[in-house]
């Protein structure tokens, strides 16, 4: 029912409208037409944060259903609702700036996040370091030479400068910076092209995400 | 009594049977009693059915000829001219055994009943008592006739008067063969004697049963036999009697008339002979052959006329000679070497010869010779062949096949998965980076400093310490904080002499997040800055929490235009916009400086783009990671800006500590991150050279590149 109902011509002509006169709006400087988009910007904000509290939900209705189904998963859903259940409470009751919340932040989120992110490192230096074992080409070459070159550009060697290595202009240097600053313009000009088309399927119902 | 043959297929029946078992055709016909005119209007019939005598058939005889004009005539045949008419066949009594004679009689049987059974007399009974009111109120002499089949008797059949004219007039059925007991040569062809006796006999005669449906030929032959038997004079008053049945060709008619052509046939002599006895038929016809002839011994005996002997003389040559040029030498050639050759027979088998010349002995064909044999070719049921039941292939799809079938079958069961050639994962040397990275980290920290501070500044760091320098004293600043907790550290070190800077002038932050746990981070970043330079500044005094913007960059966007209607309140639930330093600020423009910090390219790249127009660039930070930098420097590098500035990585925060020479956070991680850098680059370095030699040394083949393991 609702699937249809978003897939019908009206909500495909709510899209286009709305869409319109949002980009009308960033374009023409029109009260009225500034008045209707923060209103409809407004709406946005106000529905993704109630998608977020259904996302909220969501997450809860299958861990509870993985709970009652008392599998060896349960004890990660049970984890879940414990956790849940003190950040609301924690968050909720005791605010931000509690000492609590604060210790959850510190003693709790970052280090696990943090410990994360040296996993990832071993990882990364591990599969650079066998590379080349498995898979023999040009580009795996190129990939570890870039690598090792970026590292060892980034620091000093132990105070020791390499004279054309380092330094401003330097070849490493000018690697980032040219090398680098073109790759990501063509990233970027990729990423702009592809938005505005993506906009204008979307205005002309050829695309509905919001529909599928 | 003896078993009745079908008449339609011949096959034994037991006798009490009507329809025949085998092919369901009636064995004992209905009659229906034909009335006074049927045998007129079936003749009439007849005879219009008949094509009109057309003038280009010339070898009709003359008496055909008159015969038929008779019958065009004869539509004012009526009933008592038939009656009169000689019987055609020899009249018969009545066979009052047969009871279907008493079945068409029209007379009541009701009186008659001495034979009646009782239910048949009882219901009689019942149904007179019923009709009684109705017969008293009609005529006496209307008595209602009992339905046929409800009178049918036999007894009633054999009391039945001959004289009955009705009686008399009722066709007897036949039992077995239509012809069976009719002698046809002397119903047809009588003798003079028996002409004339039938001639003169005014009695009442039975009309056969195939009368109405005789060829008109064998109806009217008698009248012509009677003519032919008797002398002209005779034969005027036979013709003034009959009246219109023999009309006297009349003069000048062209039906009388030989056409020229049939003067030439052969014969003529005849034909002149005969031409005085227009109206007497030709006396071949007395010889003619019987209609069914059996065998060739009856037609053997039977004699053919003087004259058809001689015309076949007098023809054969002529055949002989047309036949010869109709046969073209070529054929006739090949036909005699095929003979020669034995690939023809000069004579067919006999076998062949009885079976065509067998005669019909069943069915409505029965007489006739050389009927083709339908039905056993045609009819005959016949078993499908085996070819139909068994399917015929070819080796090669028989191979197929098989070949097919084992692929259906090979599918169905379950394929061991190959072994992955993926290389096996090395635990220890996996532990082994760990070690040397952590160990690393930790000389870096605890044996400082092994490397010089970095001494080069920066565009970025240049340009962002002159934002800062430019703020006015307790500027309200508005941070946009989008950082996990993974990068927390790196984000500190990088933000950590830029916020210092901005808490020594006083300034005032008001944090946002587009990130669930921005908040969060957020306030504990700036707590973590305040803490390692000394300062003391709290969250209600320092900084202005909005929590979390939703909405991605539409949020972004919505907050860009119109602050205090997006975000309100702060995560403590309190009027963000009524503190008194905030009077002021009423959208982004107001804010002198926006530090944008995170570590996310993405987020940063949209942050850029919904800020742009709101926010001018020379007030536009970003303090990001250091992966991030390449996305914003073509933003940072480009002409004119979009943003002011960038601080990337841990570098540029050492940078910014050295140059402020307020060493921080960033110069105590300076050496462990530069040691744990060079560590991870030789680790690469040397495990890439380990692993290649041994792949080399195993003698396995790494794979190439595009074939995947």
């Amino acid at each position: 029912m609702m699937q249809s109902f978003l897939r019908s011509p009206f909500s495909t002509l709510i899209t286009f409208i709305t869409g319109m006169v949002v980009l009308l709006g960033y374009f023409i400087d029109v009260d009225p037409l500034n008045v209707l988009r923060s209103r409809f910007l407004q709406w946005t904000v106000l529905l993704a944060a109630v998608a977020l509290m259904l996302g909220v939900f969501n997450l809860m209705r299958v861990h509870w259903k993985r709970l009652k189904e008392s599998s060896i998963k349960a004890i990660y859903s049970f984890a879940f609702f414990g956790g849940f259940l003190l950040a609301l409470a924690v968050g909720g009751l005791l605010g931000v700036q509690h000492s609590l919340t604060r210790a959850v932040i510190d003693f709790v989120i970052i280090p696990i996040e943090t410990s994360l992110f040296v996993v990832i490192l071993v990882s990364l230096v591990y599969a650079l370091t066998r590379l080349l074992q498995s898979r023999l080409s040009a580009f795996s070459f190129v990939f570890l030479v870039t690598v090792v070159f970026s590292i060892i550009g980034s620091i000093p060697l132990l105070g020791i400068e390499i004279p054309f290595l380092q330094g401003g202009d330097g070849i490493l240097s000018l690697m980032t910076r040219v090398l680098g600053t073109a790759g990501v313009r063509g990233l970027l000009i990729g990423v702009a092209l592809g938005s505005v088309l993506t906009g204008i399927r979307v205005l002309l119902g050829l695309d509905r995400p919001y529909g599928e | 009594m003896e078993a009745q043959r079908c008449p339609m297929c011949g096959q034994a029946n037991p006798p009490h049977l009507e329809v025949c078992q085998y092919c369901q055709a009636r064995l004992k016909p209905l009659w229906v009693e034909p009335s006074e005119g049927s045998g007129s209007a079936v003749e009439d019939g007849i005879a219009r059915s008949k094509a009109p005598l057309e003038p280009d058939e010339p070898l009709v005889p003359e008496w055909l000829r008159t015969d038929r004009m008779q019958i065009d005539e004869g539509a004012s045949f009526n009933a008592e001219e038939l009656g009169q008419e000689e019987p055609l066949f020899p009249e018969e009594p009545l066979d009052t055994d047969d009871f279907l004679g008493g079945m068409f009689s029209d007379e009541p049987l009701g009186d008659q009943g001495e034979d009646v059974p009782e239910w048949l007399r009882s219901l009689r009974e019942d149904s007179a008592a019923a009709e009684r009111p109705l017969q008293s109120a009609k005529s006496a002499d209307q008595d209602l006739p009992i339905p046929f089949w409800l009178d049918f008797d036999e007894g009633a059949a054999e009391e039945v008067p001959p004289q009955s004219p009705s009686a008399i007039e009722k066709v007897p059925p036949f039992k077995e063969q239509p012809f069976e007991d009719i002698d046809i040569d002397s119903a047809i062809f009588p003798s003079e004697q028996e002409a004339g006796e039938k001639l003169t006999s005014e009695e009442p005669r039975a009309v056969s049963p195939f009368e109405t449906f005789e060829p008109f030929l064998f109806t009217e032959q008698p009248s012509q036999l009677v003519e032919d038997s008797t002398s002209e004079p005779e034969a005027a008053e036979v013709s003034s009697k009959e009246g219109k049945t023999s009309p006297p060709a009349a003069e000048g008619d062209w039906m009388s008339e030989i056409p020229p052509w049939l003067e030439t046939l052969p014969g003529e002599e005849w034909m002149e002979s005969e031409t005085a006895e227009k109206e007497i038929p030709p006396e071949f016809l007395q010889g003619a052959v019987p209609p069914f002839v059996e065998t060739d011994e009856e037609l053997s005996e039977i004699e053919f006329p003087a004259w058809l002997d001689q015309v076949e003389r007098s023809i054969e040559p002529e055949l002989d000679t047309v036949i010869e040029s109709l046969t073209p030498p070529a054929v006739e050639r090949l036909t005699t070497m095929e003979e020669e050759k034995g690939e023809v027979p000069k004579e067919r088998p006999e076998a062949l010869l009885e079976e065509e010349d067998a005669v019909e002995m069943v069915g409505p064909l029965h007489g006739l010779r050389g009927v083709l044999p339908a039905e056993p070719l045609v009819a005959e049921p016949k078993k499908p062949s085996k070819a139909l039941s068994e399917l015929l292939l070819t080796d090669k799809q028989r191979a197929q096949a098989e070949l097919f079938l084992r692929m259906i079958e090979e599918e169905g069961k379950p394929q061991p998965i190959p072994p992955s050639r993926r290389a096996k994962p090395h635990l220890l040397w996996r532990v082994l980076i760990f070690l040397v990275l952590f160990a690393a980290a930790a000389v870096g920290l605890v044996l400082r400093p092994f490397s010089s501070a970095p001494q080069e500044l920066s565009v970025g760091v240049f340009d962002a310490m002159q934002a800062v320098n430019q703020l006015p004293a307790e500027a309200v600043v508005f941070l946009v904080v989008d950082i996990e907790g993974s990068d927390f550290a790196e984000m500190l070190a990088t933000t950590n002499a830029l916020l210092d800077q901005m808490m020594i002038k006083g300034a005032f932050f008001v944090v946002v997040s587009a990130n669930q746990t921005g908040a969060l981070q957020a306030d504990r970043l700036l707590r973590e800055v305040s803490r390692l330079n000394g300062h003391k500044v709290q969250p209600s005094s320092g900084w202005l929490n909005l929590g979390y913007l939703p909405g991605g960059v539409a949020g972004m966007q919505a907050f860009a235009q119109s602050l205090p209607q997006i975000l309100p309140n702060t995560v403590d639930g309190e009027a963000a916009w009524q503190d008194k330093r905030l009077q002021n600020i009423r959208s982004l423009a107001d804010f002198p400086l926006v530090i944008v910090i995170t570590e996310d390219s993405t987020r940063a790249r949209q942050w850029i783009e919904q800020l742009k127009g709101q926010v001018s660039e020379a007030r536009l930070v970003f303090a990001v990671s250091a992966q991030v930098e390449p996305v914003l420097r073509p933003y940072y590098e480009a002409n004119p800006r979009h943003i002011q500035s960038v601080l990337a990585g841990i570098r540029d925060g050492a940078i910014y500590e050295t140059q402020s020479a307020r060493p921080g956070w960033a110069m105590q991680l300076w050496d462990a991150y530069t040691l744990t850098a060079l560590v991870a680059a030789g680790l690469i370095i040397l495990g890439a050279l380990v692993y290649f030699l041994i792949g080399l040394l195993v003698g396995r083949k790494p794979p190439v590149e595009g074939k995947t393991s």
